[in-house]
């Protein structure tokens, strides 16, 4: 990979100085402010740092409550949990067993009936909870892990289906100079930027991963390898931030590109809430 | 009750600020919400970070990263932007175990054959997109770079780290990050360069 990009990197790109490169990495530099030859950076940086979108807190349920009942194991008694543990670590083989309990009951005490010293006493239980969880984790296979996440999506499926998440819609931050605009279904202009932007450069590369953003992409515009290709370097062209200093708006309303760190969200972005019903963390006769 | 939480955006710049201290104590004692705040607010770029070093495992990765992390924040102290690091640090732990296991096998490459028969733009895949393009552009820049570099790149861009926190994270000294990053950053610029991307 990094042979065949060696020529890039020696092409000649005005050297920054380490603030400015500190500020680009932070997301502090738009597209239109970035140094001759980094507005390209600057637009990928943005599109990494996008909003979040449900897809990506998916397993929140299951996250939540499995790191709720960690909490609170913790500090309660553990003596219930840990015969109905023992109990499930003899019926299933042990690592197997390790990752579903963790999932549903709690990880660290189910982790610390995996290593064999779950503590009776309050006391002592968050020292060894803690230690088991890591000795769990870590010496999981590669295939245990397909375990894991299916056990967490199973947990979260009732729950998940309640939630009310929705993504705001970004505000367009480019205003397109030509007649090659956004892709259909793309939230905004810069979003379709980033996209194309990382497709071409997947396409030159040595990346050949496929992903759904690249799949739509191609099926939007031309269902095509090649015809999104020749989509794409269009799009780029007419749309690089570099190029179109006069006709492009500077994403002053971006929700992403010009809070700066320290500051909180600003209010009313989105308002959608979860409700969301969690398995008692404690619950000694529930499982 | 249940408490309402906001969807927060997620970037480096979108930190959840002067209520962190009150989030992380009622986290730390076991509330519900706290935790969503914090999984909210910390997981899209943890797990775009292992989108882009190990796309084939990332969702997992993340959520071993949360079951790793959460028995050990009652002991945590520190401000939101260490917390970050934290996580990010057991995160990068658990990558590294990760390879370990799998005899450092890369991710198996899929064939761009297949790239050509993705279905069509429906409501569903839209709300989908987004995340993907985030994670998109998170890989494209991890593939321009050596590892070392994207690790650098990665973890300051996604996890709105400093080099001295990066270096902690990584292993390595300040002055090797710093290095590190001025190659990423110039490599990156002629990469995503208009004239590299429309050749």
């Amino acid at each position: 990979m990094s042979s065949e990009r060696d020529s890039i990197s020696e092409m000649p790109s005005n050297p920054i100085d380490k603030a400015t490169a500190d500020r680009l990495l932070a997301g502090m530099v738009s597209p239109a402010d970035a140094p001759p030859g980094y507005a390209g950076l600057a637009a990928m940086i943005q599109a990494a740092t996008g909003p979040a979108s449900p897809t990506e807190l998916a397993r929140e349920s299951a996250i939540v409550a499995a790191g709720v009942a960690a909490v609170t194991s913790i500090s309660a008694p553990v003596a219930a949990l840990a015969r109905r543990q023992s109990m499930l670590a003899k019926l299933l083989p042990a690592k197997l067993a390790a990752a579903a309990v963790v999932a549903v009951l709690g990880a660290g005490t189910a982790a610390a009936a995996m290593t064999g010293s779950l503590p009776i006493q309050t006391s002592n239980a968050s020292p060894h909870a803690k230690t088991g969880l890591a000795t769990a984790t870590s010496q999981l296979p590669t295939n245990t892990r397909a375990t894991i996440a299916t056990t967490i999506t199973t947990t979260s499926a009732s729950t998940t289906a309640d939630q009310t998440t929705t993504t705001t819609a970004s505000t367009s931050l480019t205003t397109a100079p030509t007649g090659t605009g956004p892709v259909a279904g793309m939230a905004n202009g810069n979003a379709t930027f980033g996209l194309c932007t990382a497709f071409l450069a997947r396409s030159g590369g040595s990346g050949k991963d496929s992903s759904t953003a690249f799949k739509s992409l191609i099926a939007a515009t031309g269902g095509s390898v090649s015809a999104t290709t020749t989509f794409c370097k269009t799009y780029v062209a007419d749309n690089h931030p570099g190029r179109t200093t006069t006709t492009t708006t500077a994403p002053t309303s971006s929700t992403t590109a010009t809070t700066k760190p320290g500051k909180p969200a600003s209010p009313g972005q989105s308002s959608s809430h979860v409700p969301v019903s969690i398995p008692s963390p404690n619950g000694d006769g529930s499982h | 009750v249940t408490p309402r939480v906001p969807i927060r955006h997620y970037g480096a710049s979108m930190v959840i600020g002067v209520e962190f201290d009150g989030v992380l104590a009622a986290a730390q004692a076991g509330a519900e919400w706290a935790f969503v705040v914090l999984y909210r607010d910390f997981n899209p770029g943890l797990l775009r970070y292992f989108m882009a070093r190990e796309p084939a495992f990332g969702e997992d990765l993340a959520a071993e990263t949360w079951l790793a992390a959460a028995p050990q924040l009652q002991g945590f102290r520190g401000g939101e932007t260490a917390l970050r690091a934290w996580l990010f640090a057991i995160g990068r732990r658990r990558l590294i175990q990760h390879w370990r296991d799998a005899d450092r096998r890369p991710s198996s490459p899929v064939d761009p054959e297949t790239l050509g028969d993705g279905a069509g733009c429906d409501d569903t895949e839209a709300a989908a997109l987004d995340a993907s393009t985030a994670q998109a552009a998170a890989r494209a820049i991890a593939l321009a770079l050596t590892p070392d570099q994207a690790d650098v790149v990665l973890l300051r861009v996604l996890g709105g780290l400093d080099v001295e926190q990066v270096a902690k994270v990584l292993g390595k000294r300040p002055g090797t990050v710093r290095v590190l990053q001025h190659k990423a950053v110039r490599r990156l610029a002629g990469t995503f360069s208009l004239e590299a991307l429309t050749q």
